[in-house]
């Protein structure tokens, strides 16, 4: 109405919101906005199906296998699903995977996975006990960084109310 | 193999290497009736290793402490080690340099080194890499065993693991008789570092204790290089326990000079693996980092012209 720029939410905010973490004022200011942005709702009904398609693909039971593929894949999926728009190559997230399982462990990562839709912070949260949360962060960012096409991401930034 | 384990992996072949050079000796010995050559092999190449592997525990744990900030569960973890670290480098420049006789102890004609008795200076060193380094190992591993605990990863002792600690603690009960009954019959006159000495077997069936609970969990989590650390530090307790176990064999006269020297082996897997835990954390937080950093590449690659 002001004519001013607004913020939206960021995948974090949204996984914060979902997850009921942050202060009660903090969550006050993103469902206040969720409540007056149709562009944020979407987004966050977008992100609310990925994460009940891989909670419910993580509790079938022949995705419980905590052999080293499945775990690989399991990961790759449940990384690849909490993007909110794709950008990075299939190698690189294989990459990412490996190194997770060469420094956590299968069984490890294997069962930080099985928890649902808490699974990027429940699988990086050990990673950054062990290696330090500096190390560790660094990844946690990169992945949660948004990388949809700088076209969409300035129309976003330059959206009135 | 990826670049994280080239390190760990060449410090292996390593000590492979020095211990087959022991064994050599050793035949060579069996051969010629020459104990010359295992006398030659502990002085020098195993002695310089033993420094070797103790500096490269030390410098490694320096740089895992750096890894984490003063909140951080293990922040206080790695000091206790890294300064455990610190005084097996201590304990062992005295006991395997400094109180040598040999060509590499470059003090040994120096007015220190005679002022000051070769074996004062042995027993110095035994205090520092024994018990003085166990406690802060032991203190170090208990943090970690409670980050596991933390983590909902803390699993549980099997038959085998409550066996060793039973056998260790019969082994310290009789260890405490016979310290009773020395002690006694030299009118109880006591010296500092034997007393700090005893010390080391009770403490070494409580870091057993510790150690097999935590090599348990660090199982649990299927490979990987964090639970290739605590391994590592739980193989280093049990070579040291084995070691001890051979002391008290040579104490009490069932292996007799020069047979004695084949216990001496046991600690150069164990020093080994005192360096190989830092060394796989290196590796662990370095895979880390060259994982963000391909992601960071990829990330400014996708953000190229679409």
């Amino acid at each position: 109405m002001l004519g001013l720029p607004v913020r939206h939410l960021s995948d974090g905010d949204l996984l914060d919101l979902q997850q009921g973490a942050g202060g009660p004022l903090r969550r006050w200011w993103l469902q206040r906005h969720l409540r007056r942005c149709d562009f944020c709702v979407e987004k966050e009904s977008q992100m609310r199906n990925l994460c009940d398609q891989v909670d419910a693909a993580l509790l079938k039971p022949d995705m419980r296998a905590v052999d080293r593929l499945d775990t690989r894949n399991q990961l790759l999926r449940v990384m690849r699903s909490w993007r909110w728009e794709g950008g990075f190559e299939e190698s690189t997230w294989h990459a990412l995977a490996e190194s997770m399982l060469r420094c956590l462990g299968s069984k490890a990562v294997d069962s930080s996975c099985r928890l649902g839709p808490q699974v990027w912070r429940r699988v990086s949260s050990p990673l950054a006990v062990f290696v330090g949360r500096r190390n560790a962060n660094s990844i946690s960012m990169a992945i949660s960084k948004d990388s949809r096409p700088p076209s969409r991401r300035n129309e976003d930034q330059s959206a009135d109310v | 193999m990826s670049d994280a384990g080239r390190l760990p992996r060449s410090f292996l072949i390593l000590s492979t290497v020095i211990l087959a050079l022991g064994f050599f000796s050793l035949a060579a010995w069996a051969i010629t009736g020459n104990f010359n050559h295992v006398g030659s092999y502990f002085t020098y190449p195993a002695a310089l290793f033993l420094i070797i592997c103790s500096i490269t525990e030390a410098s490694f744990a320096a740089f895992a402490y750096r890894q984490f900030e003063p909140s951080e569960p293990l922040h206080g973890a790695w000091f206790l080690l890294l300064s455990g670290a610190i005084c097996r480098v201590l304990g062992t420049a005295f006991v395997q340099w400094f109180a040598s006789d040999a060509a590499l102890n470059l003090f040994r004609r120096g007015p220190l080194w005679e002022s000051v008795p070769p074996d004062q200076l042995r027993q110095i060193g035994f205090v520092l890499h024994g018990p003085l380094a166990l406690v802060l190992v032991g203190s170090g591993l208990g943090i970690v065993l409670r980050t596991y605990s933390c983590l909902g990863w803390l699993e549980k002792y099997q038959r085998v693991d409550l066996a060793w600690i039973g056998a260790g603690i019969l082994y310290c009960l009789h260890h405490f008789h016979q310290v009773y009954l020395n002690t006694r019959s030299s009118g109880w006159k006591l010296e500092v570092t034997h007393a700090l000495n005893w010390l080391t077997d009770p403490l070494l069936v409580l870091l057993l204790a510790e150690v097999l609970l935590l090599r348990r969990s660090a199982m649990a989590m299927g490979g990987g290089w964090v639970s290739a650390c605590w391994s590592a530090y739980a193989a280093g307790i049990f070579f040291t326990c084995l070691g001890n176990l051979g002391i008290w064999l040579v104490n009490w006269e069932y292996l007799r000079w020069p047979y004695t020297s084949v216990t001496w082996f046991l600690w150069l897997p164990a020093w080994a693996a005192f360096a190989l835990a830092p060394l796989y954390q290196w590796s662990a937080i370095t895979e880390t980092r060259a994982a963000c950093w391909a992601i960071l590449n990829q990330g400014n690659a996708s953000k190229a012209p679409l």
